[in-house]
């Protein structure tokens, strides 16, 4: 189980400017779209958000992993994406998030797309690797992060 | 191939239900079976013509209903050495064809379709019923001592299971095909179609019936009968005098008769399959060669006794008649029995149904006389216990009590003997309980593999899930937005292993088993992320009016071992869990209630 094999450059965005959390990742969803990672935008965000709402994927470090599981994603994808300046992830406590994990998995695969899910946030708590993807150069720096750690 | 396409599509347009399907393809069986039965009646009797009348100057007498027309030509002698040779030749070519091109056939024919019927799904290779069938007309009209039920019912069943591949038929479906082409051939060539019906669901089973090949046997028997009779006459086989059954003292001498007919029958299997497993197996030759072997053994016999030949109806009829004397016919029994053990146990083709109306027969014959002669005023007839011990004699080593009784009647023209044949048989059949001459016959439906799964799923299918569910105050369940940190507590806490899931209106919305999230269930980080609606697959459910035989199913496609259990008009009304062991629980229960119900 490695993520450096999940990702894909065309899908780690780095810089994306966002108003809050909504935006955020309605920007992201549509820049999946736009590389063909899911075939229908508008419903897979609107499963993103109904999950969001359901709880909230932040899981602290400025660390949000949104998900969700749907027919519109034809595999495991994770999109990334470094937002300019924190949005507020939170539901009742405030939560600034500036590191988003996109993902998407298609309605049974439950067990790889855990493993996954546990793997990837067990490798975001090293502050090494999040001080690197917050000064990550190219979407190649990241994938190199991550391979790296996992080497 | 175009035609067999269209037709299958045409065929499964009308023939919607099963019944129909399988009454319109019996229409079929019944027809064919009565054509294979004229063809192979007519090359037997044409190659019986040469052998016996041409060939070796031998004129045996013949049964009223099958009469060749051929008067015996005074003057000419009869050649010793062909009635030696004959079956010798006619052994070594049917066991070079059998052996050559259809080794599993070895053996009597109808042992063969029951195999198919319990073991092979109703299947039967195309060439083996071809096969077989030249060879039984080589081995009978040669001399052997085998007889037609063998080749006539894998004639009929092998189209039969060959039809329902055709048209693309169950397994089930091609089962009841197979009992309705034996039931066509065999119902035809004897002119009985009751009893060839009867005999094809009765042989099946040493203590039970294929009820549901009832109907199907039927249709097709009454085709080929009325085919096979149209082209050789509508008279019965025997022709005997008109038999009554009117001193009830006289079921004391049918009782006894029925347990001479038990012992002799034992002797008959025991030296049939003895012989075989003991003598001919042991031989170290080719196989192929050994039925020469056993032809050249009955010719021996057939040179000082020719009577024991070929089927020996005629004779049967002359005992009918009253014609031979208790030490003829005791003898003629007992050299049967060998004679036919020589000609089939040593692989050559043929039945065994004619060797054992003949053997029980000439059994009857004689006890009657001797009855007769020693009580002269309490036996009126003695020639009615030729029928009756034939009806016996079958009835018990075939375990067939039922049909034995009805062919005979039906072969002979009269029911007049009912009654004492009732008795004959029932004593045969009870009193040989350990023994039969059809080896691959099972003892009940139950021990089938063509039935494996009837029984336990016909209890399942009388018990509800509503009888065996576990309400909802049993249940832990949990909402879709339930933190992971708060599942790992609730797994604890429980002994369960899937967990329903539901929405704020507490609607059913998934399930979560442990083993799907066994891997991230107490990985700590992401105990603070991850709800129940990460961790649930879309839930298969079954409603409190399903039976348990409907939730089995669904247990083996989801593979999971808990259901969730729904309201039957909301199925997003969750109403508690029925779990596997729920299932098994429920069946022992029903089991145990039925068995103290007996």
């Amino acid at each position: 189980m490695r993520i450096s094999g999940y990702l894909k450059k065309n899908l780690l965005f780095l810089d994306l400017d966002a108003k809050e959390k909504t935006n955020a990742m309605a920007q992201i969803v549509q820049l999946m779209k736009k590389n063909k990672a899911i075939t229908h935008e508008k419903e897979f965000l609107k499963q993103v958000l109904e999950r969001e709402k359901l709880g909230s994927t932040a899981i602290g470090n400025n660390i949000a992993l949104p998900h969700a599981r749907s027919k519109y994603a034809p595999n495991i994808i994770i999109s990334f994406a470094r937002l300019t300046h924190k949005v507020d992830f939170g539901i009742e406590e405030e939560k600034p998030v500036q590191l988003v994990f996109l993902m998407g998995t298609p309605p049974d695969s439950i067990g790889e797309y855990l493993k996954v899910l546990a793997q990837l946030s067990k490798l975001l708590k090293e502050e090494g690797i999040r001080k690197a993807l917050l000064k990550a150069q190219s979407p190649s720096d990241v994938i190199h992060i991550f391979s790296d750690a996992e080497n | 191939m175009n035609l067999i396409v269209k037709s299958r599509q045409l065929f499964n347009r009308y023939a919607i239900s099963t019944t129909g399907r399988l009454f319109l393809a019996s229409i079929i069986v019944g027809i064919i079976a009565g054509l294979g039965a004229i063809l192979f009646f007519t090359l037997l009797s044409w190659l019986s013509h040469l052998t016996f009348h041409h060939l070796a100057h031998y004129f045996p007498p013949e049964p009223h209903g099958e009469t060749s027309g051929v008067e015996t030509i005074a003057g000419l002698s009869i050649r010793w050495w062909i009635v030696l040779l004959a079956p010798a030749i006619g052994g070594l070519i049917s066991g070079l064809l059998v052996f050559s091109f259809a080794p599993e056939a070895e053996g009597h024919g109808t042992d063969a379709v029951i195999e198919a019927f319990h073991h092979k799904r109703g299947r039967i290779r195309k060439r083996v019923p071809f096969i077989k069938t030249i060879a039984s007309i080589i081995t009978i009209g040669s001399g052997g001592s085998a007889g037609r039920e063998g080749p006539i019912a894998q004639i009929g069943a092998g189209f039969g299971s060959h039809l329902a591949k055709t048209l693309r038929l169950s397994d089930d479906e091609r089962r009841i095909l197979l009992i309705a082409g034996a039931a066509g051939g065999i119902g035809s060539i004897f002119r009985s179609p009751l009893g060839g019906a009867l005999f094809a669901v009765e042989v099946l089973y040493r203590r039970d019936f294929e009820a549901k090949g009832l109907i199907p046997a039927l249709v097709s028997s009454i085709l080929a009968y009325s085919i096979f009779t149209a082209r050789f006459g509508w008279g019965f086989l025997f022709k005997t005098p008109t038999f009554v059954f009117n001193h009830p003292v006289e079921l004391l001498f049918y009782a006894g008769l029925g347990l001479l007919c038990a012992a002799v029958g034992f002797f008959y299997i025991k030296t049939f399959y003895g012989l075989r497993d003991q003598f001919f197996h042991r031989i170290r030759i080719k196989p192929h060669f050994k039925p020469a072997i056993g032809g050249l053994m009955i010719g021996a016999i057939g040179v000082f006794a020719p009577h024991i030949l070929a089927s020996g109806y005629g004779y049967l009829q002359q005992a009918m008649n009253g014609e031979l004397t208790i030490q003829f016919m005791l003898i003629a029994a007992f050299l049967k029995i060998f004679a036919t053990s020589f000609t089939i146990s040593s692989g050559g083709s043929g039945g065994v149904f004619a060797p054992s109306l003949y053997i029980g027969g000439m059994l009857g014959g004689a006890f009657g006389q001797l009855a007769e002669q020693l009580f002269p005023t309490m036996i009126d007839n003695p020639t009615s216990f030729v029928l009756v011990g034939m009806g016996a004699f079958f009835a018990g080593a075939a375990k067939v009590p039922i049909s034995s009784m009805i062919m005979v009647s039906e072969m002979t023209g009269g029911y007049q003997l009912l009654v004492p044949m009732m008795l004959a048989s029932s004593t045969s059949y009870v009193t040989t309980s350990k023994i039969n001459l059809y080896e691959q016959q099972v003892r009940r439906m139950a021990d089938s593999p063509a039935h494996l799964g009837d029984f336990t799923i016909d209890v399942l299918d009388t018990i509800m899930v509503e009888q065996a569910y576990h309400p909802m105050s049993h249940v832990p369940v949990l909402f879709e937005d339930t933190p992971l940190a708060k599942f790992q507590n609730m797994v604890t806490e429980h002994q369960e292993n899937y967990f329903p899931v539901v929405d704020k209106q507490h609607n059913i919305v998934g399930i979560i088993s442990l083993k799907d999230v066994r891997s991230v269930l107490f990985e700590d980080t992401m105990g603070s992320f991850l709800i129940a609606k990460d961790l649930m697959n879309k839930p298969v459910t079954v409603t409190p009016a399903e039976s348990l035989k409907s939730a089995m199913k669904k247990f083996t496609t989801f593979q999971y071992e808990q259901i969730p259990v729904v309201h039957i008009r909301d199925n997003r009304i969750l109403l508690g869990m029925l779990s596997y062991e729920d299932v098994i629980a429920a069946y022992d229960h029903q089991v145990n209630r039925r068995k103290l119900d007996i």
